[in-house]
């Protein structure tokens, strides 16, 4: 139970990470076809964003208000300059969104520089669950993102938007012959997915190390939860984080931790080989 | 494969035009190379010796690449894989040059064999091809670092021993700006004129068609699969040799060998150059590596964000590279020659 | 039961549904060396389905496919073409970025192992009339007609054994059509499967004929026969 507890807490903080960046992919990797190799990017900017705003004294509330709306406007302006003209080519967009990834990260290293950023916990210290010392952070974050799923859950089923999404997804065509705007539907997707990939760049911050290419290692994560999950549902995204943020995290527990990421990429393939379709179907 | 087989993939046929072009421009750039050393300094050899070995790098992705139309997105890993298992058997486990050279080789082609046998076989192509192989430079990356005590961390391992070979007991050892360079040249055309001619036959035009439509080269009776993971496996054992080599020359390995931003670079040297020419992602690569000197010297930060660049550039501006530049030069003679065969895409 | 180890191919209780509908229902057949046969119906017979499912592309839910006294079922798709069983597909399916050339000798390489000589790649584009095409002119470039007859050629240079044929007269002229049914009838070295909508054309082969609606064989015999069958002429009334 000493480390059950904080392990279990563990393990749902990176699902609950994993989720949020896995379905901003999923979205745009489920929907448009389109493979970002930016969205990484889209988290640390996030990140960023909230050290920017505690370095110039304001509250980490403000950074969390504040760091998906930067990811959405990043997301509008990329989608317009770049993605838009590659729909049709899938692979070119995993060349152009690769550069686009560079240049973000080098730029942010030329304005920010090189060191790690300095980011501020909220809430230091730790709660008792059953007699063990937990994170009050970690509780904050599974918490929140949990509200957040929820929002999208219900957006995705109410809202007249999350419709016309559901429809693209099914069949663009038809969607596009009901009337519905593809183009202002995928910029608009494109958007709120780089918003809920900067809104989990905040989350994690106060946990890891704030720098220019961060975003790398949870790009290829992301990855994996949205190929081993099944695109096209949060239901596939949430079943891939599940697997993947427990995997890695029991991984983590018992060996060496690279091995541990090492031994993650082994298996999402080999789920992959076996079920080209992921855990979930459509 | 029987013996008859092996003949009627890679028996040579007559010369075409486009096997002519092939050849003049090759001669042309080794002569070139070969006379170099008369006016090229210290540095410059050194220089160009490093970038003939990329080049073999280079290569070892255009032959997959162009061939078999599937990207490797994170060949570094082995070229990485090869260069720090030359760099810890010669340091730490005293094996001689050519041992190590093997196990380099045999270390990469082992990983693409596992990996590639679970993705290919699965039907993984294109985009998630390159995912996972991106995903694979970046893990191996980490472990790189993980292991710091064995590997040296961010720093590498240093001071590795020259590359020697013995013959009946006599010594060859490579050291000194010539004999690298000449090696290095030797090395570079070897690798080229093989996979020239193995790719020139029937065994090329099998890999094109699988390229052009899997499906169809299957019911045709292709083993498809099995071509694309022997082509994967050749490929990462080229970038083996090539990254062991770097690594014995330069004396060091780093963590940089294995990662994305080369990964990345080759992709550009290929892309640049015209995937499926062999000949013009060599070019490509003296060009990029040129390029990233220069502006590397006047900003260490600069040059990633120019790649950066570049690659959203290929894209929109030139997917052909070099090569779509060079057979439009050439098909306002050649009618329809030249064409048919890995077109750029 | 003795004539099913004489035939070539055998085929018992073949099943297979999608989603629920059975696509092909308890099929038997069987077919002799150097036989030919079409099989037509109406859409959704399960013509198609059954094709498929004797080229390997899908794999049947229940039932037998014995080809030269091997168990087909399960093979990876490669291996058809070696043991003998080529498909030409519906749509041209052919390498578009290569010569007419190139596309016949990848052909070839699939199935031989360098026996066959130079000579036959120059026999089969005399048969299929793009011997002026050959050289500079990629796929991509011929005219439709032009593409199925490539895809012919293509199916025999893997001098096959069994020939599956998915509608290779669709848009040929009159004149193609005719030359394609002569070809079709001169061929005895190998067995053909037909299938086929084109009802003039099934008419002009005048060979074994099978009837399938459904899912399941209706009818089996020569063509005049199968004509004034009143089942078929009952399922056919109103089209054609």
């Amino acid at each position: 139970m000493e480390t059950a507890l904080p392990a279990a807490l563990n393990a749902l903080t990176l699902i609950s990470i994993l989720m949020l960046v896995g379905l901003g992919m999923a979205i745009i990797f489920g929907m448009m076809g389109v493979i970002n190799l930016a969205h990484g990017e889209f988290m640390t900017l996030g990140a960023f964003t909230l050290s920017c705003i505690q370095t110039l004294g304001g509250s980490y509330w403000l950074g969390l208000a504040l760091a998906p709306l930067v990811g959405l406007a990043f997301g509008f302006l990329i989608e317009g300059l770049v993605i838009r003209h590659l729909y049709t080519r899938p692979f070119e967009t995993i060349l152009a969104t690769w550069g686009v990834s560079l240049i973000i990260q080098k730029l942010l290293e030329i304005i920010f520089g090189s060191d790690m950023q300095p980011v501020f916990n909220p809430f230091e210290g730790a709660v008792s669950i059953l007699g063990v010392a937990c994170p009050a952070y970690r509780l904050f974050l599974v918490a929140f993102t949990g509200l957040v799923i929820a929002l999208c859950l219900l957006a995705f089923r109410r809202s007249r938007f999350g419709l016309d999404l559901r429809a693209v997804i099914q069949d663009r065509d038809m969607a596009a012959a009901m009337g519905i705007n593809i183009r202002r539907t995928n910029s608009l997707a494109f958007a709120i997915g780089a918003g809920l990939a900067a809104l989990s760049g905040v989350l994690v911050a106060p946990l890891v190390t704030v720098y220019a290419w961060m975003g790398v290692t949870f790009l290829s994560k992301a990855f994996f939860v949205v190929i081993v999950g099944g695109t096209g549902t949060i239901a596939g995204v949430a079943a891939g984080s599940a697997l993947i943020g427990f995997l890695e995290t029991f991984f983590n527990y018992t060996i060496h931790s690279s091995l541990a990421q090492a031994l993650v990429l082994i298996l999402a393939v080999v789920i992959f080989r076996f079920r080209p379709q992921g855990l979930v179907r459509r | 494969m029987s013996l008859s087989r092996a003949v009627v993939l890679f028996r040579q046929g007559p010369l075409s035009r486009r096997d002519g072009a092939f050849l003049v421009s090759a001669a042309g750039l080794f002569l070139l190379l070969l006379l170099y050393p008369l006016w090229g300094d210290s540095y410059g050899l050194s220089v160009m010796r490093d970038a003939l070995i990329m080049s073999v790098f280079a290569l070892s992705l255009d032959f997959m690449w162009g061939q078999t139309g599937l990207l490797s997105f994170g060949h570094s890993t082995f070229f990485g894989a090869g260069a720090y298992t030359m760099a810890l058997l010669t340091l730490k486990a005293g094996a001689g040059s050519l041992t190590a050279l093997l196990a380099a080789m045999a270390a990469s082609a082992v990983v693409a064999l596992l990996v590639g046998y679970f993705l290919i076989y699965a039907g993984v192509r294109r985009e998630y091809f390159a995912i996972v192989t991106l995903a694979l430079a970046l893990i191996g990356q980490q472990i790189i670092l993980s292991f710091a005590e064995l590997t040296g961390g961010d720093a590498g391992l240093i001071d590795l021993p020259f590359l020697s070979f013995g013959l009946n007991g006599a010594k060859f050892t490579f050291s000194g700006d010539k004999p690298l360079y000449f090696f290095a040249l030797g090395l570079a055309a070897v690798v080229l004129l093989g996979l020239w001619l193995a790719v020139r036959g029937s065994y090329g035009k099998i890999l094109r068609a699988i390229q052009s439509s899997e499906q169809r080269a299957q019911a045709l009776g292709h083993n498809a699969a099995g071509h694309l993971l022997i082509a994967f496996t050749v490929s990462a054992a080229l970038a083996g040799l090539s990254g062991a080599i770097f690594t014995s020359v330069q004396g060091i390995v780093t963590p940089e060998l294995i990662g994305p931003i080369l990964a990345t670079e080759v992709i550009v040297w290929v892309a640049v150059g015209g995937r499926g020419s062999l000949i013009g992602p060599m070019i490509g690569c003296f060009l990029v590596v040129r390029m990233r000197q220069e502006i590397s010297s006047v900003s260490t930060t600069l040059w990633p964000l120019i790649l950066g660049a570049f690659f959203v550039l290929v894209v929109f501006v030139a997917p052909g590279g070099l090569m779509t530049l060079a057979r439009w030069l050439g098909s306002l003679k050649l009618p329809g020659g030249g064409r048919g065969q890995g077109a750029a895409r | 039961m003795s004539q099913a180890s004489q035939a070539l191919l055998s085929v018992r209780g073949l099943e297979m549904s999608f989603g629920g509908v059975r696509a092909v229902r308890d099929v038997d057949l069987d077919l002799e060396a150097g036989e030919l046969l079409c099989v037509i119906g109406p859409n959704g017979a399960g013509k198609t389905t059954l094709l498929n499912l004797l080229t390997g592309d899908l794999k049947p839910l229940a039932g037998t496919i014995t080809f030269s006294g091997r168990s087909m079922v399960g093979r990876p798709l490669h291996e058809y073409a070696r043991l003998g069983i080529v498909r030409k597909f519906q749509i041209p399916n052919v390498f578009k970025e290569m010569t007419v050339r190139e596309n016949l000798e990848v052909a070839r390489l699939g199935v031989s192992d360098g026996r066959s000589g130079e000579g036959s790649v120059e026999e089969i584009l005399e048969l299929i009339g793009l011997k002026d095409q050959a050289e500079g002119v990629r796929a991509e470039e011929l005219a439709h007609g032009q593409k199925q007859w490539l895809e012919i050629g293509m199916a025999l240079m893997c001098r096959p054994k069994l020939l599956l044929l998915d509608e290779p007269a669709a848009g040929m002229s009159g004149q193609e059509t005719q030359k394609l049914a002569e070809m079709l009838l001169g061929w005895r070295r190998f067995s053909v499967i037909v299938i086929e909508h084109d009802m003039k054309f099934v008419r002009t082969l005048g060979s074994r004929t099978v009837v399938m609606h459904q899912g399941q064989i209706i009818c089996d015999g020569d063509f005049p026969t199968v004509e004034q069958d009143p089942l078929v002429c009952d399922i056919y009334l109103g089209r054609q």
